[in-house]
């Protein structure tokens, strides 16, 4: 298990190495001159010069590569424009703002898509399990920006019984921070909730169907202890994966909440970065979306083998 | 002849544990039902052995499923009813009929690595109905799988108690969902094909084991089985199944000596005796093996049988006593294997014509 | 071993099928390089010949090293010792191009639905086979599609079927045609009735025995059920833990088997006679399967041997001649006697 996890975080390092140089070349794919994008068009030539030194884009590709990652390996990721602070105490300032806001979603999401699914595969095809795959087709297409302003528009404006925007001062209490992380929650995790409940049901239909499940029956374990323990246990490595993947999609999926929601996040601060080009913050957030995304792998690659006795005691 | 065989005649009646009638198995719509169970009537009375022997498609592990009310999704019992104890097995409570599974009749299943679940330790999976039904707490759970295991011929039981199904050989795999089955002193045993994939030495030890069990526990045994030799030395009856009816039931002795149906005259023969000389055709069975998709006019046997009449094709035959004592009764209205000194009148059980 | 080298031409041994000394090997690799730790010994020294047109029943449980053996001799399981000679020639050889192997030896296998791509229809996959191997083409493969299920027993119209359609022993039936196609000498047939209804199994045994005396096939029969090889073979190889126990004539192996092992399959065989089973209920087969990651010294069968004593814990038996005709590898088998009313009881049947 052990040697399982260190080779694995061996493996990350190309992927890491292609993410760098990805972000990298992110500066080289936008048209025209760098310096007029990153000082814009009004800015003196004395200044350009010391943008271009600094940056040092008069020396070779292979040597501004090697330049970025060393800055990079010492935690220099440039700095940000519109906020006119290093790009790294933006992000770190942010982040734990966003991994609020994306922690709480992939726990309603799985909570809740784990019960919905297993729920409807107990008696496929009733009437519980038809009402399910509607609910999980309207919400896997619905765009989250618009079911985001649906959700303001009813809660928010109609009833006025949540708020609807930003994040509140840590003093006010758990209460009002829960009341204004409820709507962005859901909007974030509907698409997440469901997909992990439409994979729980089939896994756990798949698993259901099992010789060891007739087995348990023959001995006379009731329903609901097979689905606890026969069951469910043996699905989970497959909803896992589901999980893993949905949860590098709310990463992303943050940038278009937080801006409808106007939480204070790397999503947002992505979003206004982009609208005002302010690359080097641009560059830090992908790479640092990325890096989530495969450390998310990781965890859940891990899991997977933890769940799975055959392959974690070989 | 053997204490066993006597058991079974009908000087001794004794009142079957296990009695199954008219018993028919559908999956599918009611309006296109697909029938693989059709009809099926047997009595398994305490501590005997009944064989159920029959080809892939012959409906004989979709009887015992019924009987247990296991069929898959889709499956149901359309005729007939099943006894246990006297009981109505239909008409029990889900409550009732828990009780009865595994306490009552248990099943020991053909591929024991499939049947055990992959993610949980031998011990726990041998010990959840135990502590979950009858309040054994959990250390007493623990010495009673311990011993369980050593019952079935498991070495360093309590070690294997921490295993995974995985971990162990397919033989020993088999002993596990079989302690596994006697954990909760059953009545009656079913065990549906519980040798096909394991080695022939390995198969000779584990149905000796199963019959063992059945003397020392006073279990009644139903073995299910492709192969009639495997039969051949525990059963006291076997019945054969061809297309989801039992075309042909007797005593162990008269089916391997003195059976009547052509079906079963066919398995016989298309056995390749170990002595058999290299080179010697094979006698099989031509045609093809049973659809149960396909739903054959009259004698479901007559596209294959070499002695097939016309009236075959037609009408059902009926279940046909050979002797008087009722032990021994066959489906076939030609009956081209009559012993020339039983010309006498046979005795017509059932005049069902058409197909159910 | 005792076995002479390979010196003489095929012409003159008549041997289609020649193994010496073959040893194959897969790797255990554990830890974080996944380096080898040991290694798996699945065949350890096999010799036996196969004369052309004949056919070797390779009997054995589950691990001792049959399907490798079988493999090995098609190139697809590699040789980490030994040597393999097919028609005369060496397998090195043979197996570049690889094509010129496949079309000299086939493998069937055991479940000929796995074999098949369920989306080709069986026609599809016959004239596949025939266009990769540059055989026949055009109009011509459509009338060889027909010939060769002629050959198996099998109407035109199921060219048009997809595998879904038929039957286990229809598919086995296109498996066998298939392997016929490229027009083989030599077939390894491997557990090919195993998974079909008794019924059905005598219709593929005798489709086999029909095809080799037309084309004057070399068979490699390998199989855990000894009824059935009785019924094709010429000769009879007994495996277990990778080494041969005992090997030669069919007659002599089932009318007077000389190793402990063999008298053991026997007696475990089911028979079809009550009277016979009975008799053979109180029999104790005892089968522990030696370690293949570290084989014992001496004899492999030394652990489930009820003959087994100090020589057969330290010195391993090589194959001595019986005077019945085969070779067995025991250190016993001239001065034990086993009872026939012990063990074998089916000899008598």
């Amino acid at each position: 298990m052990f040697a399982f996890i260190i080779r694995r975080l061996l493996q990350i390092i190309p992927v890491i190495i292609g993410v760098t140089i990805a972000t990298f070349f992110l500066t080289w794919l936008i048209p025209g001159d760098p310096t007029n994008v990153l000082l814009g068009p009004g800015a003196s030539e004395e200044s350009r010069e010391r943008l271009r030194d600094s940056l040092g884009l008069d020396q070779s590709l292979v040597t501004q590569y090697l330049i970025y990652m060393s800055n990079l390996l010492t935690g220099d990721l440039g700095q940000s424009i519109s906020f006119s602070s290093p790009v790294s105490e933006v992000l770190f300032r942010l982040m734990g703002n966003t991994a609020l806001l994306a922690g709480a979603a992939i726990f309603v999401a799985s909570v809740a898509g784990i019960a919905a699914g297993t729920w409807a595969a107990l008696r496929p095809g009733s009437f519980r399990d038809r009402g399910l795959t509607i609910v999980v087709l309207f919400l896997n297409s619905m765009p989250s920006f618009w079911l985001g302003l649906v959700l303001i528009l009813i809660f928010g404006l109609h009833l006025r019984v949540l708020p609807v925007s930003g994040m509140p001062d840590p003093q006010s209490g758990l209460l009002t921070l829960l009341a204004h992380m409820a709507l962005p929650t859901i909007t974030l995790a509907a698409w997440s909730l469901a997909a992990i409940a439409r994979m729980t049901r089939s896994a756990v239909l798949e698993v259901i169907n099992n010789d060891y499940v007739r087995t348990a029956r023959s001995r006379g374990v009731s329903e609901a202890r097979i689905v606890l323990f026969h069951a469910l246990p043996n699905a989970i490595p497959a909803v896992l994966t589901v999980i893993g993947i949905q949860m590098g999609f709310l990463f992303s999926g943050a940038v278009l909440t937080e801006t409808v929601f106007s939480w204070p996040g790397v999503g947002l601060a992505m979003f206004q970065a982009i609208s005002s080009r302010d690359i080097p913050l641009i560059q830090g957030g992908i790479l640092m979306l990325a890096l989530i995304f495969v450390l998310i792998n990781l965890i859940v690659d891990v899991l997977y083998v933890y769940f799975n006795p055959k392959i974690r005691l070989n | 002849m053997t204490g066993k065989t006597q058991m079974t005649h009908p000087a001794q009646p004794v009142e079957p544990i296990l009695s199954v009638d008219g018993l028919s198995v559908s999956y599918g719509s009611a309006r296109q039902p697909l029938n693989v169970v059709k009809d099926v009537s047997f009595d398994v009375a305490p501590g005997q052995v009944l064989g159920i022997v029959g080809e892939s498609g012959s409906g004989k592990s979709q009887t015992v499923l019924a009987v247990l009310q296991l069929l898959a999704e889709g499956g149901r019992i359309s005729g007939g009813q099943v006894r246990f104890e006297g009981a109505e097995l239909q008409s029990l409570s889900q409550r009732r009929m828990r009780k009865v599974r595994g306490q009552g009749i248990a099943l020991i299943s053909q591929d024991a690595l499939s049947s055990l679940n992959p993610s949980m330790k031998i011990g726990r999976q041998m010990a959840e109905p135990l502590i979950a039904y009858d309040g054994l707490s959990a250390s007493a759970a623990r010495k009673r799988c311990t011993e369980l295991l050593e019952l079935v011929g498991i070495p360093a039981p309590a070690h294997r108690l921490e295993s995974y199904p995985h971990e162990l050989s397919g033989g020993m795999r088999q002993r596990v969902l079989i302690a596994m089955a006697i954990s909760r002193n059953p009545r009656v045993l079913i065990a549906d094909e519980p040798t096909t994939a394991l080695d022939v030495t390995i198969q000779a030890q584990i149905i000796n084991l199963i019959d063992d069990l059945r003397k020392e526990l006073g279990m009644a045994l139903v073995l299910i089985t492709h192969d009639l030799g495997v039969v051949a030395g525990i059963a006291d009856r076997i019945s054969v199944m061809y297309a989801g009816r039992i075309v042909e039931t007797a005593t162990t002795d008269q089916i391997f000596a003195a059976s009547r149906h052509p079906y079963t005259r066919a398995l016989l023969s298309s056995i390749p005796k170990p002595d058999q000389p290299r080179g010697e055709r094979l006698k099989p069975i031509p045609g093809l093996p049973v659809d149960p998709r396909e739903d054959v006019r009259g004698c479901a046997f007559n596209p294959r049988c070499t002695h097939a009449l016309a009236s075959c094709t037609e009408s059902l035959p009926a279940m046909i006593a050979a002797e008087d004592d009722g032990q021994h009764l066959f489906r076939c209205p030609v009956d081209p294997f009559r012993p020339a000194e039983a010309e006498g009148p046979r005795a017509r059980l059932q005049g069902n014509g058409g197909m159910s | 071993m005792n076995q002479p080298a390979i010196t003489q031409s095929p012409a003159a041994t008549g041997n289609a099928v020649e193994i010496r000394d073959l040893h194959v090997r897969f790797p255990v690799r554990s830890g974080l390089l996944r380096r080898p730790v040991g290694a798996v010994h699945a065949v350890d020294g096999v010799s036996f010949d196969i004369p052309e047109g004949q056919t070797v029943g390779l009997v054995g449980e589950s691990g001792s090293g049959k399907t490798t053996t079988g493999r090995a001799l098609l190139g697809l399981s590699p040789a980490n010792a030994g040597a393999i000679r097919l028609f005369g020639k060496p397998l090195e050889e043979l197996a570049t191009p690889e094509k010129d192997l496949q079309k000299l030896g086939q493998l069937v296998f055991q479940d000929p639905y796995a074999s098949l791509n369920p989306r080709l229809t069986v026609g599809s996959t016959l004239s596949e086979t025939l266009y990769v191997h540059g055989l026949s083409d055009g109009a011509a493969r459509k009338q060889k599609v027909r010939d060769l299920l002629d050959q198996v027993g099998l109407r035109p119209e199921i060219a048009d079927r997809y595998p879904v359609a038929l039957s286990g022993g229809q598919r086995q039936r296109i498996a066998i045609a298939r392997a016929l196609a490229v027009n083989p000498r030599f077939m390894v047939l491997d557990e090919v009735v195993s998974a079909l209804d008794v019924s059905i199994q005598g219709q593929i045994l005798n489709l086999l025995l029909d095809l080799q005396r037309e084309h004057n096939l070399t068979y490699l029969f390998i199989t855990h059920d000894l009824s059935v090889v009785r019924y094709v073979s010429h000769k009879v190889v007994v495996l277990y833990g990778g080494q041969i126990m005992e090997e030669g004539p069919t007659e002599a192996i089932f009318g007077s088997p000389r190793h402990p092992y063999t008298h053991t399959l026997l007696s475990a065989l089911p028979v079809p006679d009550p009277v016979v089973q009975r008799a053979k209920r109180g029999l104790e087969i005892r089968t522990e399967p030696p370690s293949v990651t570290d084989p014992p010294d001496g004899c492999r069968f030394q652990g489930s041997c009820p003959f087994a004593d100090d020589t057969c814990r330290s010195v391993a038996p090589g194959l001595r001649p019986a005077p019945s005709g085969q070779r067995v590898a025991c250190h016993h088998f001239g001065s034990i006697d086993i009872p026939s009313d012990q063990i074998g009881i089916t000899r008598d049947v």
